[in-house]
């Protein structure tokens, strides 16, 4: 795994079925829909960031509950739509304990 | 998101705790900032836990966590400081512990928007889950 520029990674979303959330924030939250829903399937850029580094990858890892290395797939073009897809599907239900 | 996001009180609650509180005046991020994280580190686990109440401004309202939230910090893989809330599934990481706090609270309500507000027949089954989370979790005072 290694830092992507972050028009790298916008790309990569937008063209998994990412969508743009158009709030203004200090940030850019891409979120994917599925079946015409919104998922917590999300990944969250520094607005301005000319790159996203490996920790930002595996942070944004960790809150979706999948591998870094296969969240490094998606934002890197090795997944497909189908793969992206496929990665939500079977990630595990979310938990947390109070 | 307001500086005051996250506030640290300086009682030190035990061994590997910091008290937070929404009393204290300044914060007092230098008590937790205080470790120099080793990447190496990072397999042993949360360095330290925090408890902070949090208060995030969103496009509804303002939320203020309906009690403490328990914070683990660690170290990213680059050394940096990474925070997370079990009980949200959320996190951030960024250069100081100050921002990875804040890049956390801008999660929590960038969702807030994205996902409370939203009406439900619009959410995947996960994304309902994560707002009755984050609605449990906060209050909101429009």
């Amino acid at each position: 795994m290694r830092a992507l520029s972050a028009r790298e990674v916008r790309d990569a979303l937008l063209s998994k079925g990412f969508f743009l959330d158009k709030r203004p924030r200090d940030h850019e939250m891409y979120i994917l829909s599925v079946d015409g829903k919104k998922s917590d399937f999300f990944f969250k850029i520094s607005r301005g960031a000319a790159e996203v580094r490996k920790d930002e990858i595996a942070h944004n890892a960790r809150q979706i509950r999948v591998p870094p290395s296969e969240l490094f797939s998606v934002v890197s073009c090795s997944y497909d739509a189908q793969a992206t897809r496929e990665l939500h599907d079977r990630r595990p239900p979310r938990s947390g304990a109070r | 998101v307001s500086a005051e996001a996250f506030q640290v009180d300086s009682t030190f609650a035990g061994d590997s705790q910091f008290g937070l509180s929404r009393a204290q005046a300044e914060p007092r991020w230098s008590d937790a900032d205080r470790p120099t994280f080793d990447p190496a580190l990072s397999t042993r686990g949360p360095l330290t836990s925090l408890r902070t109440v949090m208060y995030l401004s969103t496009v509804a309202g303002r939320l203020v966590a309906k009690s403490p939230i328990k914070v683990e910090v660690s170290p990213s893989q680059e050394g940096r400081f990474s925070v997370f809330a079990p009980v949200l599934g959320l996190g951030g990481v960024a250069d100081t512990l100050e921002a990875a706090a804040q890049d956390l609270a801008s999660t929590v309500e960038s969702l807030w928007d994205s996902l409370v507000e939203e009406n439900p027949e619009s959410l995947t089954s996960d994304a309902i889950l994560l707002a009755d989370r984050l609605r449990s979790t906060f209050d909101l005072a429009r």
